[in-house]
């Protein structure tokens, strides 16, 4: 890995057209200012692998077509419960 | 063409039922055709089958149909990749966790996939905000809209306020 020390206002650039500034550094949070085509993704790293983790678990979290058929009754009894519930409070309040 | 579908088994399946991620979704870098499976039984959610693995199985659904304030924003850059132009709409679809209990059911908010469904062409996007999770509860996003509804019914008068 190639390791640069950069002060405040320093920038990085990547290739012709990506430029990583740091605009900056409060504590331990270093703020960049990334400018790069549009073609380009940038995001945090934590976002893609939050995303690649609760993409991978939806896959293994067995579909289990003969449950799929109940949902709608869930959702059904969970309005219905969720109703009686505002209802009772707001007799409750009257 | 013929696709084998481990939960569905062996599926005749048109060309134009097909839809191309222009990026795959992460964690699954060797599928990247992938078509719906419809069935009354289980709407509004559906199947999103992998056509190159036979196991890949998402569960997927619309998200208007449980988060009433869902709007991510979707950048130039995501639309450009599925070949939609500014302005025009992606068909959005989010990926379903379902769990043993399935009262706690969630949606990814967070990694929404957006079509064009003119090109058959789509993309996992990464929305960069920390108002929406990878793991929205569905139950909850219903008693939401819900509540909302119920608000707008009553016709208070009042001005909507922001709900966040």
């Amino acid at each position: 890995m190639l390791v640069l020390s950069r002060k405040l206002e320093e920038s990085v650039m990547i290739g012709d057209n990506v430029e990583i500034k740091v605009v900056g550094v409060h504590g331990d949070t270093v703020k960049l200012g990334i400018t790069a085509p549009r073609t380009i993704p940038v995001h945090r790293k934590e976002v893609y692998e939050e995303i690649e983790k609760e993409n991978i678990l939806a896959s293994k979290m067995g579909v289990r077509i003969e449950k799929v058929d109940i949902l709608e009754h869930i959702f059904r009894d969970g309005e219905r419960a969720e109703e009686a519930k505002r209802k009772a409070k707001d007799e409750g309040k009257e | 063409m013929k696709v084998v579908a481990s939960r569905f088994g062996e599926l005749e399946v048109r060309e134009e039922e097909i839809f191309t991620a222009v990026r795959t979704l992460p964690g699954f870098p060797n599928s990247s055709r992938y078509f719906f499976i419809e069935r009354r039984n289980i709407a509004p959610f559906r199947w999103m089958q992998s056509a190159d693995e036979p196991d890949l199985t998402f569960v997927v659904v619309e998200p208007d149909k449980f988060f009433h304030d869902y709007e991510p924003r979707v950048g130039a850059f995501d639309l450009e990749e599925i070949g939609l132009g500014r302005g025009e709409q992606p068909f959005v679809l989010v990926i379903v966790v379902l769990p043993e209990d399935l009262t706690k059911m969630t949606a990814n908010l967070k990694g929404p996939l957006m079509f064009n469904l003119k090109e058959r062409k789509f993309k996992q996007a990464f929305i960069e905000t920390e108002k929406y999770t990878v793991r929205e509860s569905i139950i909850e996003g219903i008693r939401r809209k819900e509540k909302a509804r119920l608000e707008g019914e009553e016709g208070t008068g009042a001005k909507s306020t922001k709900s966040g």
